[in-house]
């Protein structure tokens, strides 16, 4: 479904990536992992179209994100993807029905009332239907994030990526947006993208872990694999030892 | 000797920096301008954005476009009675306002209300990830959140200027009449004789300018801006005293260019 192939991405002098390659099964969710400032969210944006790699491919299906030859282009390809943003980056300035019901609006495929009665729909499935009216800065930043997953949904994409879905939530509303994604996965069967740092709480909505360090992939294998993964890297990353060869940013 | 080197340095820098950003501005401005004609044509967008700077300013511009005229009154008929010509007050208020005043106090005006919001929201929108959130829902921002407001800018100022205009003739007119006495009939027909099409056009082709200018500096700041607070403060600052410095400048260029080209 995904295809990563070597790809290299650097600001200035800094190597964020260095040749990750990856294969991302149809269906499948895969948690992205690693400490902090090791490329996640890059290799995050990369896949999305919203940063180039300095070089190698990422292809959607056999569409190449990378190798767009427009902005048209890698826009038809971003339409077939939904993204979580840490922040749920939901529009200040339109109500939670109005912020789900942007990108088909936007699309204008399909007429107003079905965009209303499938945004409630979404509204509904994330557990905030009642609170269509709020606007963002009246919810909480958990519900902000569950209206982030409706938008995301909304349009039925084939990929949905979540940047760090937990950052800034207490673990009962944290363990919520997991529960969240995994039924939403059940029920609409996307190919999920996880960028974490929190395990071992990633692996309930995860069948494959990918561990990046130093922009390089360190393991990428199911959950089971990645737990009895021998590397001090990664032995370090999971005990969550300051002690070992990671060096904390 | 090594003081002079430093300031040659520092001086050196500074122009390259200001050439390089008018030179991303401009790059910023074509993608503006092709994406402009570029369809979907969202005229919600354009109308909300004509609403929120064109709509919401009336007031204001009144306001000042009032009390401008008001005080061009008490200050034409000071200055006029020393030549024993106070006849001509209402022609030298209308122009002022036409040619002067109206354009550049508008657009001061718009650029402090509505042009330090729109860099302001658009960089919020960027720190917060929401341009990248259009991004991702394959939504082009520059089509979506530039186009709009650039277009609303270009066209909100001349119309406010049109209003600053005649609240401020009407201004003058009530001070010069009812407060100091002068004769309505005079004030009138002598601002009638002296105001031209050219002044017209010539304030209306300035305010077009600084409409223009106005958005495009601001929504280049906000599309630029840093991260953080203290990003969106700095590019609020930078966009309003930009946009300041470049209406004043403007002003001077426009009307010389103006006045030997369209003057008889």
């Amino acid at each position: 479904m995904i295809s990563i192939r070597n790809v290299h991405k650097r600001f200035d002098a800094q190597i964020v990536l260095s040749g990750v390659s990856l294969d991302i099964e149809r269906g499948g969710t895969t948690a992205i992992v690693g400490p902090s400032g090791t490329g996640k969210s890059v290799l995050l944006k990369i896949i999305t179209g919203l940063l180039h790699a300095d070089a190698g491919e990422v292809r959607i299906g056999s569409d190449s994100m990378t190798g767009a030859a427009s902005g048209r282009e890698r826009r038809r390809i971003c339409s077939r993807m939904g993204v979580l943003f840490q922040g749920a980056a939901l529009f200040d300035s339109m109500n939670l029905l109005d912020n789900v019901a942007f990108p088909l609006r936007y699309r204008g495929e399909i007429a107003e009332n079905e965009i209303i009665a499938r945004s409630l729909d979404m509204l509904d499935d994330v557990g905030l239907k009642n609170r269509a009216l709020s606007f963002p800065g009246e919810v909480s930043i958990g519900m902000r994030k569950r209206v982030g997953i409706a938008r995301a949904l909304v349009t039925r994409p084939d990929v949905l990526l979540f940047d760090e879905p937990n950052t800034g939530l207490d673990p009962e509303m944290g363990q919520e947006i997991y529960d969240l994604i995994k039924e939403t996965h059940r029920k609409y069967g996307f190919t999920g993208i996880v960028v974490s740092h929190e395990i071992p709480e990633v692996f309930q909505v995860c069948d494959r872990v990918v561990m990046l360090y130093r922009g390089e992939v360190q393991i990428d294998g199911t959950v089971s694999e990645f737990l009895a993964c021998p590397k001090p890297v990664v032995r370090q990353f999971i005990a969550g030892s300051i002690t070992g060869p990671i060096e904390m940013c | 000797m090594r003081k002079a080197v430093v300031f040659l340095e520092y001086a050196g820098k500074s122009v390259i920096d200001y050439i390089s950003a008018f030179g991303d501005g401009c790059l910023f401005l074509l993608r503006v301008l092709f994406s402009a004609l570029t369809p979907p044509y969202q005229l919600s967008l354009f109308i909300r954005q004509m609403y929120a700077i064109g709509f919401q300013s009336i007031s204001v511009i009144a306001l000042v476009g009032g009390f401008t005229g008001a005080v061009l009154a008490v200050q034409g008929v000071y200055t006029l009675s020393k030549f024993g010509a106070t006849a001509y007050t209402g022609s030298a208020i209308a122009l002022s306002l036409i040619r002067e005043l109206g354009p550049v106090l508008t657009a001061l005006m718009v650029n402090g209300r509505a042009g330090s919001a729109m860099t302001a929201e658009l960089g919020i929108m960027k720190i917060s990830e929401q341009v990248d959130a259009l991004r991702a829902m394959a939504v082009d921002p520059i089509h979506h959140l530039m186009v709009p407001r650039i277009l609303a800018g270009l066209i909100s100022v001349p119309l406010l200027t049109a209003i600053f205009i005649l609240v401020g003739i009407g201004g003058g007119y009530a001070v010069a009449v009812w407060n100091l006495g002068l004769s309505s009939g005079t004030f009138l027909s002598v601002m009638k004789q002296s105001v031209d099409s050219v002044d017209i056009f010539s304030g209306f082709s300035k305010s077009l300018v600084f409409g223009f200018c106005v958005s495009w500096i601001s929504c280049y700041k906000g599309w630029t801006c840093g991260f953080g607070a203290v990003g969106v403060n700095r590019a609020t600052t930078s966009a309003v005293v930009t946009s300041s410095v470049v209406i004043l400048v403007l002003d001077y260029f426009l009307s010389s260019v103006l006045t030997t080209v369209l003057m008889p």
